[in-house]
């Protein structure tokens, strides 16, 4: 069984992969993982609970993009001008 | 003359203009007028300045703020942000004074004032704020019992007609279903998991006021499986009143024929009935739904975005409705469960099902397929039964 930190450790490193080059939704997150681990060894129910982790802790976020994205968190470029 | 001559022409028509309305607010809020200005040049431009989506949002949620700013923030600073908050209605959209009182001062305090009541989604939507106040807005909300609602790919804030408070032909609880399913899925409704948007409408009876069948992926409508409860009493009465002719306004107007007037007696072939309410609504004193109540669920209706729109069709022709809704939840997740995992992105429920077939779908989801799973009344059923033909 991976561990939740595991899990964590992984799922954030597959956002921060795709920062600036794909806009990450959740359901294709949550294959990627369980691919990477196993279904033996992670559930989805495993990967929901450590992206929630990772949002409440504020290592990633919710954005929006044709649907509901999950990135690292930054200032809104649109924000600044 | 005036900075405005192009959206000054939409006060000119004879319904109320929502352009009035900012004019009004433009006296005390800069928002108000710098939205004036940008709606204007969005006018003058014939395109929109406003650039959608981005991350925006408050601590932990994944829905319910819904980002805005503008591609002209040189000329019109007050509105280089200006994001919508949607705010989780009260079932069937009761409120009393007190409540309204308190979220149009707390908008007045933290965004434009402007408010939309209500948004499609069924929202109370406050217009236009700026994300460092989010978390304020938000803050206060929760201290006051509210909370935000959804948005982005993630279930919307459940929304239902106000069924048994005031409907005699409510023949389940909508404001209770609503309530009890805004709280059993605040994960799926905060932390947005699903392919794209799923909407829930409860509806207590087949008139579907609101509209359930049209906006949302799952429709839950009020219905009856035994015979309309009629008082043949109440049934002369209109008879005799003059007010309604039965032969002309009613029996001639059933959609499948199955009712019969000779002059005292009505009488109606209940088996042929399809509850379409028509004769119901005409003689209320007289006819009633009948005593066995429940829901109809459907699925898949969506507004035309990604592809074109659609209308909910029959997935259960007949469930009891009652708390705590176990079977139907049941449903419910074995029907995300199949979505999450088939459904392609941006694709909604409905979508996903005409691209698999119903049949598929409803094999999938461990249900028996019946010929009452149609589109509409007198429709093919969607399901061809194979053992018949490889009997042939």
């Amino acid at each position: 069984m991976a561990s939740l930190e595991e899990i964590k450790d992984y799922l954030f490193h597959k956002v921060e992969s795709y920062a600036g080059k794909k806009q990450v939704k959740v359901p294709h997150l949550t294959q990627e993982v369980i691919e990477h681990f196993g279904e033996a060894a992670c559930s989805k129910k495993d990967v929901k609970e450590a992206l929630k982790e990772l949002i409440d802790e504020e290592k990633l976020v919710y954005g929006y993009f044709g649907g509901t994205t999950i990135e690292l968190p930054h200032v809104e470029g649109s924000a600044n001008a | 003359m005036s900075d405005t001559p192009m959206i000054d022409q939409l006060e000119t028509g004879p319904w109320p203009s929502f352009i009035k309305d900012i004019k009004r607010m433009a006296a005390k809020n800069a928002m108000c007028k710098d939205l004036l200005g940008l709606l204007e040049m969005s006018y003058k431009d014939k395109k929109t300045h406003w650039k959608h989506g981005g991350i925006v949002g408050v601590r932990g949620y994944g829905g319910g703020i819904i980002g805005r700013y503008s591609d002209s923030p040189e000329k019109f600073p007050n509105v280089s942000h200006f994001h919508t908050v949607r705010v989780n209605q009260p079932s069937a959209w009761f409120y009393n004074t007190g409540a309204l009182r308190y979220l149009c001062d707390l908008w007045e305090k933290h965004g434009s004032g402007l408010t939309n009541l209500h948004g499609s989604t069924g929202d109370f939507i406050m217009l236009g704020t700026t994300t460092d106040h989010l978390e304020d807005i938000f803050t206060d909300l929760s201290e006051h019992g509210w909370d935000l609602g959804g948005s982005g790919s993630d279930v919307r804030t459940p929304s239902c007609c106000n069924g048994m408070a005031r409907c005699e032909f409510a023949c389940y609880d909508t404001m209770n279903l609503c309530y009890d399913l805004t709280n059993e899925y605040q994960d799926e409704l905060h932390r947005p998991a699903f392919p794209y948007k799923f909407k829930f409408k409860m509806s207590g009876c087949p008139n579907d006021c609101v509209a359930s069948i049209a906006r949302s992926d799952c429709s839950i409508i009020g219905t009856w499986r035994d015979d309309i409860q009629q008082d043949n009493a109440a049934i002369t009465e209109y008879a005799k009143g003059g007010k309604v002719d039965i032969a002309n306004d009613v029996v001639a107007k059933c959609p499948t024929g199955c009712m019969s007037w000779d002059g005292s007696k009505l009488s109606i072939d209940n088996k042929n009935c399809n509850r379409c309410m028509h004769c119901i609504n005409v003689m209320p004193k007289a006819l009633r739904p009948g005593k066995d109540k429940g829901a109809m669920i459907l699925l898949g209706a969506k507004a035309p975005i990604v592809q074109g729109a659609l209308l909910s069709s029959v997935l259960v022709p007949f469930i009891k409705m009652e708390p705590p809704y176990e079977e139907f939840k049941d449903l419910i997740r074995r029907i995300w469960e199949f979505w999450d995992e088939h459904g392609e992105n941006r694709e909604r429920i409905g979508e996903m099902i005409v691209r698999i077939g119903k049949g598929n779908f409803v094999e999938e989801v461990g249900l028996e397929p019946t010929p009452a799973m149609i589109k509409e009344p007198r429709s093919n059923p969607y399901i061809f039964y194979e053992e018949y033909f490889d009997e042939e």
